[in-house]
């Protein structure tokens, strides 16, 4: 109740503030099932992580488990797998932002052109569709697809006189497919926000440019990208800010044996160390390492955007 | 004027362009619907394009006749529909009092429900946590941990925070008590946002996945998503045995996607109606 304290103004006496908190009881005991949710869900396992220094002990638990300082760290450190993820990661990330961030802009400013409503609208229904299934459905329908035995990749394969090839399951290709596939599931999804900033541009602008002779081109380069560059400059920002997050849920449902290696991010390895082979206090500090770089990402990220001018994320 | 009718080649091609990515967004959706109909003994499946390869219902009477299918279905209603009211008494209740700018502590609860926004205690924790809850192989294990989505509940607030002081300021002054004030007032004029926010809510567990493989072991207690990557991974090992299955694992794989996605499919028209607009009051200024 300290902060509560701080808020009201003045140096009311104590007995007023009291009577003011007791004014919005209704209020206080109606968040009581919701902060009890973080307290329970979120903030218990934060201090869960002092597992990291611990050796871990099924029979022990969390808090009766030996501590053993930075040795977790140290074999973190020690660990190949580790620098191959933290690679992977860093790397998945990167080209997914590289490739996968101007095509929503880009799809965003070709369809603002489009004049027939009707037209916008289909389209605007089929692109946003993929986002809204998950990736076990999608992993489903690419391991049909790519199927060089019964799927489309096959018959596209041989039609061109190859020699059938399955890019899912393969280490050179696999990487491209991560990429493709995400930017297939979100490019329409992202372009949204993008689209709304659009609605906003001063059309007489656009009206002087065809007076002076400028073409479409033209316009776009110096009427519609500067007028959307601050929202571009913040998403681009915040994307960067949530980089360690190489897209979890994708990767688990399309790595496989074979290609597990040249894909395998943080929470990826995490998984498979912590919850499938049981070394949890390795897999935490795995965990703790990520997340302390990913706080410092965010947290920098959205006080970089706010210079901009715009309301961060969070 | 004549010129303004002149249809430039820069139209021509960018609408050429969207028909193009308009078709490779929807085709692999038509492909499974092809696919799932498909007359499974038909070998040569490869070469399907446009129209299914003769038709019929096999795949999907041998899909329903999986006791792990129905049982995934009927697990991922109950998680769909309690989850979600869960999830909205939970996220109103909170929303209402952050977006009251006089509570005292406003701040100090803004930055307790935010925080986990940016720091985590990681995937290990959490499962050891709901572990020592009793809540392992449960249902409930993801009705709990999925209760608040941060992101949700910061829209909320953002939407009872543009209700005018004026209408709150006079249920009060007409006797009515907070509570009261947010049955009424607040909630009959906030319908389509609740309903943005409940559809959001309502498709995240309907797709929910990564959660159900950590914490559900037992097959009876499998979402439907977690038995569907068990088909596609099942399927992929009977395919290296040998041909003895009597249904074409393909289409039976293809069928069971059609199913898994056909609830999203009918709501996606109500979601689209509202999420462009759910989108934008999130913090994201346009």
């Amino acid at each position: 109740m300290a902060a509560g304290v701080k808020t009201v103004r003045g140096a009311a006496p104590n007995r007023t503030l009291w009577k003011t908190i007791k004014g919005y009881k209704a209020l206080y005991l109606l968040m009581v099932p919701g902060l009890l949710y973080f307290i329970l869900f979120r903030y218990v396992p934060m201090f869960g992580l002092v597992i990291a220094f611990k050796d871990y002990d099924i029979f022990k638990g969390i808090w009766e488990s030996e501590w053993v300082g930075l040795q977790n760290f140290r074999d973190l450190i020690d660990s190949p797998d580790f620098w191959n993820v933290m690679k992977n990661t860093l790397v998945i990330s990167f080209v997914k932002i590289l490739i996968g961030f101007p095509i929503p802009i880009l799809l965003a400013i070709l369809l603002n052109e489009i004049r027939h409503v009707r037209f916008k609208k289909v389209i605007q229904t089929c692109i946003y569709l993929p986002h809204f299934l998950s990736w076990v459905v999608i992993s489903g329908i690419m391991l049909n697809l790519f199927s060089p035995v019964f799927g489309l990749a096959g018959t596209f394969f041989r039609t061109f006189g190859l020699e059938p090839v399955n890019i899912m399951a393969q280490k050179g290709t696999i990487f491209w497919v991560v990429i493709f596939s995400d930017i297939w599931k979100e490019a329409g999804w992202s372009t949204i926000v993008f689209l709304a900033a659009l609605t906003q541009v001063d059309m007489n602008l656009y009206e002087a440019a065809k007076m002076d002779g400028a073409n479409k081109i033209q316009q776009m380069i110096h009427i519609t990208i500067p007028a959307i560059s601050s929202i571009i400059i913040v998403m681009l920002i915040l994307r960067i800010g949530k980089i360690m997050n190489a897209g979890f849920e994708q990767i688990l449902v399309l790595q496989n044996p074979v290609t597990r290696e040249s894909i395998d991010i943080f929470d990826t390895y995490v998984y498979r160390e912590g919850l499938q082979m049981g070394s949890y206090s390795f897999a935490a500090t795995v965990d703790t390492f990520k997340s302390v770089i990913a706080l410092i990402l965010v947290t920098s990220a959205n006080k970089i955007s706010k210079l901009f001018g715009e309301e961060g994320l969070v | 004027m004549a010129r303004k009718k002149k249809i430039s080649p820069f139209t021509v091609l960018n609408y050429a362009l969207f028909v193009l990515i308009g078709i490779i967004m929807v085709y692999p959706f038509w492909y499974v619907v092809m696919y799932s109909f498909s007359d499974p003994s038909r070998s040569d499946l490869s070469s399907l394009y446009l129209w299914p390869e003769g038709f019929t219902l096999s795949a999907y009477a041998y899909a329903f006749s999986k006791k792990i299918l129905l049982t995934g279905f009927l697990n991922s209603v109950f998680l769909t529909v309690v989850g979600t009211a869960v999830n909205m008494a939970l996220s109103v209740m909170l929303a209402y009092p952050l977006s009251r700018e006089k509570l005292p502590g406003k701040r100090f609860f803004s930055a307790f429900v935010i925080f986990p926004m940016l720091f985590s205690g990681g995937m290990i924790p959490t499962y050891l946590v709901i572990k020592q809850y009793g809540l392992l192989d449960s249902l409930w294990s993801l009705i709990g941990y999925m209760a608040v989505n941060v992101y949700n509940l910061l829209i909320l607030t953002k939407f009872f925070k543009s209700i005018p002081e004026s209408l709150i300021e006079a249920a009060k002054i007409d006797g009515c008590g907070d509570v009261m004030t947010l049955i009424q007032i607040v909630l009959p004029l906030s319908k389509a946002s609740l309903a943005t926010i409940a559809l959001f809510y309502a498709v995240q567990h309907w797709n929910e996945f990564l959660y159900s493989t950590i914490y559900i072991n037992t097959d009876s207690k499998w979402p439907l998503q977690v038995v569907l990557r068990n088909i596609i991974d099942m399927v992929a090992n009977d395919l290296n045995n040998s041909g003895a299955v009597t249904m074409n694992p393909e289409n039976f794989k293809m069928a069971t996607i059609v199913i898994t996605v056909i609830p999203i499919i009918c709501v996606y028209p109500f979601l689209q109606k509202y999420f462009t607009k759910g989108v934008m009051m999130g913090s994201v200024k346009g």
